[in-house]
């Protein structure tokens, strides 16, 4: 694969558009060669980022969402973007994991995932939209041992 | 590849068994949200959940099973999980999941082993 490739759709910011959302990127991903692996963890951090927006950017009105996924022969990233309440996922606090099921918060998570699974996630707010990118290598690097024999 | 949550039901002996099959994410986690707190809801106190046919999960399927085992702790019951697919499990070591739930290679393994702790 030589080149870039991006695709882009825009939707209302309803549950019911979050499907449309996160097939159009791993969609994309599969057709472009994407290991299953790598479609799983980017499909599970467009639906986050996209849910997130869907319930609380407009609340309580209405609004649209836009996702934009580009993808490198080495990676792929994908934007989400709305013009809800200004809002940094990435100032939200990292969840406290250390408790027993009495004391853990029941939610919180979805940003820790964002985190947890992309190689980089930036934000900005700008021209009154919010703009989330999280970017995945096509492949994840080999662990240290093994990459040491190469 | 599925784009929807099936849930069926099953009973072993005293013990219900929930099959989760497909996606769980924010739009059909409360499918089975529901079938969880009937179960509850009837008195059931010992919940096993089979995971084998779970293909995704997000942190809204993460929620449900949590706030189902919260109502399980809370009245002296268990949850275990049986059969997480390799990705599956990753999500749940990322949440810190593996340390909260007990976690079981498979359902006979589940069914197989004793509940008083």
């Amino acid at each position: 694969m030589t080149g870039e490739v991006t695709r882009r759709l825009t939707v209302p910011a309803t549950l019911g558009h979050l499907e449309d959302l996160t097939s159009m990127v791993t969609g994309l991903l599969r057709e472009q060669g994407f290991p299953e692996k790598t479609i799983f963890e980017m499909d599970l951090a467009v639906d986050e980022a996209c849910t997130n927006v869907i319930r609380y950017a407009y609340a309580p009105g209405e609004g649209e969402v836009t996702v934009e996924c580009t993808v490198t022969p080495t990676a792929a990233t994908v934007c989400i973007i709305d013009c809800g309440h200004p809002f940094d996922p990435l100032a939200v606090e990292p969840p406290d994991l250390s408790g027993g099921v009495e004391d853990r918060p029941i939610g919180g998570l979805g940003v820790h995932l964002i985190r947890s699974l992309m190689d980089t996630v930036t934000y900005e707010y700008t021209g009154g939209k919010n703009i989330l990118c999280m970017t995945r290598s096509r492949t994840e690097g080999l662990p240290e041992s093994e990459s040491d024999h190469l | 590849m599925s784009t929807i949550l099936q849930v069926a039901e099953e009973r072993r002996g005293d013990v219900p068994v929930l099959f989760l099959k497909g996606r769980m994410d924010a739009t059909t986690s409360p499918d089975a949200e529901a079938h969880i707190n009937r179960l509850i809801d009837k008195g059931d106190r010992q919940l096993v959940v089979d995971l084998s046919g779970l293909e995704y999960i997000s942190s809204a399927g993460l929620r449900v099973l949590l706030s189902g085992l919260k109502r399980l702790k809370a009245s002296g019951g268990a949850m275990k999980l049986t059969a997480l697919a390799p990705e599956i499990q990753k999500v749940f070591d990322i949440a810190g999941f593996n340390r909260l739930f007990l976690i079981y290679r498979s359902l006979d393994e589940a069914l197989g082993t004793d509940t008083a702790r």
